[in-house]
């Protein structure tokens, strides 16, 4: 009895806490379909007829392509991310080399200045190369920092694989690569996904690095919203449409992959 | 191939040091095809470092493993084709128990034709009690089940070499009882060596065609079960053979009239012939004496004979009991005894130590007294098995 009214007591809190979380993006995702004379009045007119002018403002001012080149930038990135810094991270843990841990702090150290820093260099090297405001650009700036912290964070992932189980396999006849996709790749599938996943979001929300290496052909979604500030004022209907779309695919990878994601992100706390 | 099949594997003057531990101290020793050597020695003693030399997974510092004619040394441990069940059972979480122990059978040159594998794993899962368990994930098992899984996966291959560390630790003592029989009777019927390791000695002694005692890297002695048993050729031996083991005490040698004695503090016991004649051998008066626990018996305190002391405690297991019978000066001997005399602790006793009971052991170098370890070697008639090792690092022993 007293343990359910506590449990009562607490869902009640979880559930006002996760309102006070949200009420923002609801809100916000009100004022996607509110005409512009109800945006700011006051009081609140919570009762009116929904518009999808702000919609067409949008489209016609060609964010879908913004949206695109947001996403694939951030896909393409991410999984070539995956592709070199899963070996890399193992490698990191599982085999000794001389100047091992001189060479992971340095791959530590490229995350540990402020992207400021790093994105002049950026410029002016792009530049000089001809990549500035192309697709392959941005892509190799975004695996500069995405690629640094999935070796960082994978490689704590690998370390907890017990090594006995490679050595299980490798005493069957195991070849290498057959070890790595037989018996790491499975155990390690969770940390793949929920690091990947984190990388993906870095890369979604990333502002500074595509605002200075794009350009008119490559802008990604942060870096198009700003031009929603116009000179007749805040478009703040369009602003909120382009904000609820620009969550919707994280949201959906986060949704989808939400089984890896919580078994990756609590391996390790828990031995089994 | 066949051929091969038949080989001995052997094993020369292995060394491996970690950091400042060594754990393997120049072990010297062989297995013969279908012989089970069991290796028991205390945690620590260096039973799985040397099952993971043989295996390939560890590199020693001096000395070589062989198969036969054929140098393992670089070999690495995929190509050696040695079975090694890990005593932390080594399961892939994410197979079930069957596909765990099919994933031998599938390793490339594992050389089963793929139709017999499925036989060939059911059967084992049945063998070991597990089959109803065949679709589950290794987290689902408790740790007896893991550990069963474990030993399927070794058990189903047809290896060059078995290694099992730690194979029945794990499990109750009935379905111990059980399988330690079953699968011993598995692996006599092949053609491969095995070496079975326990830290319990007397798992060892029931599994093992032969046994190695290992103590702090070094082999201290090898032989056949008997010979562990009733002639530990060191202090170290005695001490870990045995349930209760042997109580060895340190004393002196003393000549009385013609006879010797064994003398300490609070306890004067006159050797008997045999052992006598041994121990005018030994090199020095400093010695320990040894008592099995099941040989001695207690006696009224007055009772010809008996070396006086008194009852220190008494633990009733039903079909024995252990008495602990302490002398003047505080030394403790452990009594065996199938039923008990009515016992009552802090009784004065007397200790009836009849000729078997009793060990010598050189209290300086730990080695069993020469004349009494020069008995040991009849018993041990396998003539692949003889155990140069013995010769080799028990030294004067083997003799």
């Amino acid at each position: 009895m007293n343990a359910n009214k506590t449990s009562l007591l607490w869902t009640t809190v979880a559930v006002l806490y996760a309102l006070v979380l949200l009420f923002p993006v609801l809100w916000m995702a009100t004022m996607m379909v509110k005409p512009a004379d109800v945006m700011f009045a006051r009081p609140t007119e919570f009762l009116f007829t929904p518009t999808l002018a702000n919609f067409d403002y949008v489209i016609a001012e060609g964010f879908a392509w913004n949206l695109l080149t947001s996403f694939v930038l951030c896909t393409v990135s991410t999984l070539l991310v995956v592709l070199i810094g899963t070996p890399a991270a193992y490698a990191f843990a599982r085999f000794e080399m001389r100047g091992k841990d001189d060479l992971f702090l340095f791959i530590l150290a490229s995350r540990m200045g402020p992207p400021v820093c790093l994105v002049i260099p950026f410029y002016l090297i792009f530049t000089k190369v001809g990549l500035l405001d192309t697709f392959a650009g941005l892509t190799l700036a975004y695996m500069t920092f995405n690629l640094s912290f999935y070796v960082w964070v994978l490689r704590s992932f690998c370390r907890d694989l017990p090594v006995e189980l490679e050595e299980a396999a490798a005493l069957e006849g195991w070849s290498r690569p057959q070890i790595f996709l037989r018996v790491v790749f499975p155990l390690l599938r969770n940390g793949i996904v929920a690091t990947a996943v984190l990388c993906f979001i870095f890369a979604w929300n990333e502002f500074l690095f595509a605002f200075m290496l794009g350009g008119d052909r490559i802008q990604t979604l942060p870096v198009a919203i700003p031009k929603l500030i116009t000179a007749q004022g805040v478009r703040w209907g369009e602003v909120a449409v382009v904000g609820i779309v620009a969550l919707l695919p994280v949201l959906a990878v986060v949704l989808l992959l939400q089984r890896h994601i919580v078994r990756g992100l609590t391996l390790g706390a828990v031995k089994g | 191939m066949t051929s091969l099949a038949r080989s001995v594997l052997a094993l020369t003057g292995l060394r491996k040091r970690f950091g400042a531990t060594l754990a393997l101290d120049g072990v010297t020793l062989s297995v013969g095809p279908g012989e089970v050597l069991a290796i028991t020695g205390p945690s620590g003693a260096g039973k799985t470092t040397l099952c993971r030399v043989v295996a390939g997974l560890e590199t020693p510092d001096e000395g070589s493993v062989r198969y036969g004619s054929e140098p393992m040394d670089d070999v690495a441990p995929g190509r050696r084709r040695v079975a090694f069940m890990f005593e932390s059972y080594a399961l892939y979480p994410h197979l079930s128990v069957r596909d765990n122990a099919l994933s031998p059978l599938r390793a490339p040159g594992g050389g089963i034709p793929r139709e017999r594998h499925r036989a060939i794993v059911d059967e084992t899962l049945g063998l070991l009690e597990i089959a109803h368990l065949a679709d589950r994930l290794p987290g689902a098992l408790s740790g007896g089940q893991k550990q069963r899984a474990a030993l399927a996966r070794a058990l189903v291959q047809q290896p060059r070499a078995l290694l099992l560390d730690e194979p029945i630790s794990h499990l109750d003592a009935k379905l111990r009882h059980k399988l330690r029989g079953a699968i011993r009777q598995r692996l006599m019927t092949r053609e491969s060596p095995s070496i079975w390791s326990t830290p319990d000695g007397l798992e060892a002694l029931s599994v093992g065609d032969r046994v190695a005692v290992i103590d702090r890297g070094r082999i201290e002695q090898i032989g056949a079960p008997e010979d562990i048993w009733l002639r530990p050729a060191t202090m170290t031996v005695a001490r870990l053979i045995g349930d209760p083991p042997m109580s060895v005490l340190s004393g002196e040698l003393e000549g009385e009239g013609d006879a010797l004695v064994f003398a300490r503090e609070g306890l004067r016991l006159p050797l008997p012939a045999g052992l006598a004649a041994d121990a005018a051998r030994a090199t020095s008066r400093r010695v320990s004496l040894g008592l099995r626990a099941g040989a001695l018996s207690l006696a009224a305190e007055d009772a010809a004979g008996a070396a006086r002391g008194e009852i220190y405690s008494h633990e009733p297991f039903g079909k024995h009991e252990i008495i602990t019978f302490s002398v003047a000066g505080g030394a403790q001997i452990k009594i065996k005894t199938r039923t008990a005399a009515r016992v009552r602790i802090g009784e004065a006793a007397g200790l009836i130590c009849p000729p078997d009971a009793l060990a010598l052991f050189d209290t300086e170098t730990g080695r069993a007294l020469p004349a009494s370890a020069a008995r040991h070697t009849t018993h041990d008639t396998r003539d692949h098995a003889r155990p140069q090792a013995a010769v080799a690092t028990t030294g004067d022993l083997g003799r």
